[in-house]
């Protein structure tokens, strides 16, 4: 055991200037130094070469053999240099990171929710709550403009918006005790800005989770072997939840490993119940799994958590982790080479299959998460802000974190424009826009048969593929007698199906089903050949549905208290979270609202992707244009107005995106895009066939005029909404400016007395004051037996 | 470094991610600051600390 003057000197002169120490001697943090030695240079020179050369090599050579493995060259590099200095000139310009001030973890510490944990635990954690199956949807349906567009906005939109939001937002909440971001809305822009932000925040969250819903229900539809592996998970996160609860509390390791263990399980047993007696049974249709999928909504936010929500987490974050590590080995040594030229006719009409809309501002809107997502946001002012141990360490959580989710988003998109482009087209397009590409006379002459159908349209996209030949289905199998063959067409199709094992792929909207064809395309080449393709892809769909189910039940579960709080101000008892009735009945009002928008979605007759998902990204970005503005009045109000054009850049450019959008989406006149422009044309349509008394026609239009009544007036009031709070913010920022207002909504200074390295690796020095502290430090502070020793 | 060092060393950050050395860290804390009283027991300390869930991922 070392006294603390054996410990203090083995610092050198240098070293201990560089150590920052309280009022008590006691080291709570080290002056950042950078020591550029030529090594260092040299590094710095190799890592940017090879960034330059995978730019390159996807945005100008291009040629027919783009290899996706440039993708992650190009992302990791950029990431390293926008890590090591954007984050660090942002750091030093609006964070000014404090380490003799003490986090809320230190000062509360109360080993729960403020609980300071190890800097590497807690970037996990924080990266398994913000990535979900957002990143690797988006990229996916944007492929259809091509992978450059896609690729651009992923890796630069993540450094200057996303990771910059994110990391600011953890920031500013860390400074004020971890408060949430309508709070913080609230005291920074005043109380009407802050509670449209939480209103509307609220509603957008509803939008989410239907689309979130409607992917899983896409999914899952007409899959036998997906439904009953999924299903499994119900049973088994109950009996982890059981046996967590009685026979063994806290054995969280052991119980999540048998647990995964039981899933592969159930995926590799899926299909025999598939093909067996059983089949029918999970063969459900679309609106029967919207119905299952809301009364296991509202079970899982009425029950209590240790049943089914607390270990379905941590199966989620298995798979989570098991799928990731999975798609970048494969791609790193698969290296497969790109199917989707650099760009697509659809990056600039609105013909495009999957979505409608041009590059701008659609692009923006489809990928989201991956480059810029608001959703975060509420993960930056909610639990990880509490558990911080060092301000120092904000860059590496919030910007890191944020940069690995960048980098899976990035992947996905390899996966997805690896992908044959007629089977992705044929899988993304919408029965009904099928239908109109095909043309009548071929869909009378198929009877029934989607995949003649798909051919025929995929032909008839007017997109050539990579080489510039027109853009056929094409599939490498094996026959009988183990040789390859090569389909084409209609067969090819077929033959996707059979070698994933589910009835058919046509029409398999909302990306997940594309992104897991493309993973068990990846995958099977190194791991298990063709016979193993149908477990890779049901692998990759539990991976989805796991991710959406946690959503669709936190989500459930967070608004519902929401919801219980709010209606509390009128009627007091709702606040008591035991008072059943009042827990059921605002679980039951949450369920409901994603709940009916989930069944528009589905029975959407234009295809629910097609018309929801701009509505979800338009949210989702609408809500990080909430968090910027917070953020920038937060900034101006610190007194960096200099600095100020950091959040607002972003802010400007999802400000115009969201707002393009909303504009093109309430106003345009042709039909492809505008819910307003669609909404008449459907009401002739239906006034038509009722006249000409065509019943089945004149129902499928009055769909059509009420879906799209309700998401014209959606995108109307978000848009209101948020030009509100922007309003209010500037008008706040106007005073300020001129008030010079000093008043500041961060908690006052308190000194620490806690000590942790900052980055991800610890330096020589940080080694040395970690083993200081260990001996010097609050014992209740101290890590635990390993110390921060990397 | 040992194998058994690399052993110990996976199950330290296994624990710590899936929050499990939680119960270990609760003891040590309450011996020091309570030693007068026993501390609560396996099952009492995680059904204590049942976390409400948080918005999380999009």
């Amino acid at each position: 055991m070392s006294t603390p003057t054996d410990v203090r000197q083995q610092y050198t002169p240098e070293e201990e200037a560089d150590i920052i120490r309280n009022s008590h001697g006691v080291p709570v943090g080290t002056r950042p130094h950078t020591h550029w030695t030529w090594w260092k240079v040299l590094l710095w020179v190799l890592i940017s070469l090879a960034g330059a050369l995978g730019w390159a090599m996807l945005a100008i050579v291009r040629g027919e053999q783009v290899n996706t493995i440039w993708f992650v060259v190009a992302a990791v590099a950029t990431y390293a240099i926008a890590y090591r200095f954007y984050a660090l000139f942002v750091q030093r310009a609006v964070m000014r990171p404090d380490d003799t001030n003490a986090t809320p973890a230190e000062r509360i510490n109360n080993g729960r929710d403020f609980d300071p944990t190890n800097r590497v635990v807690l970037f996990g954690h924080h990266f398994a709550a913000i990535a979900g199956a957002g990143p690797l949807v988006g990229p996916v349906l944007a492929a259809q403009m091509g992978y450059l567009p896609g690729t651009l906005w992923i890796i630069v939109g993540v450094l200057v918006a996303g990771a910059v939001q994110d990391m600011l937002v953890l920031f500013f909440s860390m400074r004020r005790g971890g408060r949430s971001l309508g709070q913080m809305a609230a005291d920074e822009i005043g109380r009407i800005g802050g509670a449209i932000a939480t209103v509307i925040v609220f509603v957008m969250l509803m939008i989410v989770l239907a689309v979130l819903a409607m992917v899983c229900v896409n999914a899952l539809a007409d899959s036998p072997w997906g439904v009953f592996s999924v299903a499994c998970t119900i049973p088994l996160a109950i009996a982890m939840g059981l046996w967590l609860r009685y026979v063994q509390p806290g054995a969280i390791t052991v119980v999540s490993f048998v647990g995964f263990a039981l899933l592969i399980v159930a995926i590799v047993s899926g299909r025999w119940i598939a093909e067996g007696p059983l089949g029918d049974l999970f063969h459900l249709a679309p609106t029967t799994l919207v119905v299952w999928m809301v009364v296991y909504g509202f079970f899982a936010a009425v029950l209590p958590v240790w049943v089914l929500l607390t270990p379905r987490d941590y199966l989620s974050t298995f798979m989570k982790i098991g799928t990731i590590v999975v798609l970048a080995i494969g791609i790193v040594i698969v290296r497969p080479i790109v199917e989707m030229p650099a760009v697509t006719a659809f990056a600039t009409n609105t013909d495009g299959p999957v979505f409608a809309g041009t590059l701008f501002p659609f692009l923006f809107i489809t990928i989201a998460c991956g480059a810029l997502s608001g959703m975060h946001a509420m993960v930056s002012s909610g639990t990880t802000p509490k558990m911080v141990q060092k301000e120092s360490q904000v860059r590496m959580i919030g910007y890191g974190g944020m940069l690995m989710e960048s980098f899976v988003a990035v992947m996905a998109l390899a996966a997805a424009v690896s992908l044959n482009q007629g089977i992705y087209f044929a899988m993304n397009t919408s029965a009904a826009s099928m239908n109109t590409l095909a043309g009548p006379a071929v869909v009378q002459q198929a009877a029934g048969d989607r995949e003649e159908v798909a051919a025929a349209a995929v032909r008839n996209l007017g997109v050539t593929d990579a080489h510039g030949d027109p853009v056929e289905a094409r599939w490498e199998s094996l026959d009988a007698a183990g040789t390859e063959v090569t389909h084409t067409g209609a067969d090819a199709l077929r033959q996707v199906a059979r070698d994933v094992g589910e009835p058919s792929i046509v029409s398999r909207t909302g990306g997940a089903p594309t992104l897991a064809v493309g993973i068990a395309n990846i995958t099977h080449q190194f791991a298990g050949g063709k016979a193993m393709m149908g477990f890779w892809y049901h692998f990759a769909i539990m991976f989805e549905a796991l991710f959406i189910l946690s959503a669709v039940d936190a989500v459930t579960r967070v608004a519902r208290f929401q919801l219980s709080d709010a209606i509390g101000n009128l009627v007091p008892r709702f606040r008591d979270p035991s008072w059943l009735p009042g827990a059921w009945l605002s679980t039951a009002v949450v369920v409901a609202a994603w709940g009916s928008m989930l069944l528009m979605g589905v029975t959407d007759p234009r295809g629910g992707i097609q018309t929801l998902y701009p509505l979800f990204g338009i949210a989702n970005q609408l809500i990080a244009a909430v968090a910027l503005t917070v953020v920038t009045v937060m900034v101006v109000r610190k007194g960096y107005l200099k600095y100020v054009w950091i959040p607002l850049i972003p802010l400007a450019f999802d400000v115009a995106v969201t707002f393009t959008a909303s504009w093109q989406k309430i106003f345009s006149t042709d039909p492809a895009l505008g819910y307003w422009t669609q909404w008449r044309v459907a009401r002739g349509a239906r006034e038509a066939a009722s006249a000409a008394g065509d019943a089945a026609t004149a129902g499928v239009q009055a769909d059509i005029v009420r879906n799209t009544f309700i998401q014209g007036t959606l995108s109307i009031i978000f848009l209101v909404c948020v030009a509100a709070v922007i309003g209010c913010a500037a008008l706040r920022v106007i005073r300020t400016l001129r008030t010079g207002d000093p008043t500041t909504s961060e908690d006052p200074h308190r000194e620490s007395n806690f000590y942790a390295p900052s980055g991800m690796i610890p330096t020589a020095l940080e080694n040395k004051v970690v083993a200081e502290y260990a001996a010097v430090g609050d014992p209740d502070l101290i890590p635990g037996r390993r110390h921060d020793r990397s | 470094m040992t194998v058994r060092d690399l052993f110990s060393g996976a199950r330290w950050w296994l624990r710590e991610f899936s929050g499990e050395s939680a119960y270990d860290k609760y003891l040590a804390r309450h011996r020091r600051h309570h030693p007068d009283h026993p501390p609560m027991s396996r099952q009492e300390f995680w059904r204590s600390r049942e976390r409400e869930v948080t918005t999380g991922c999009c």
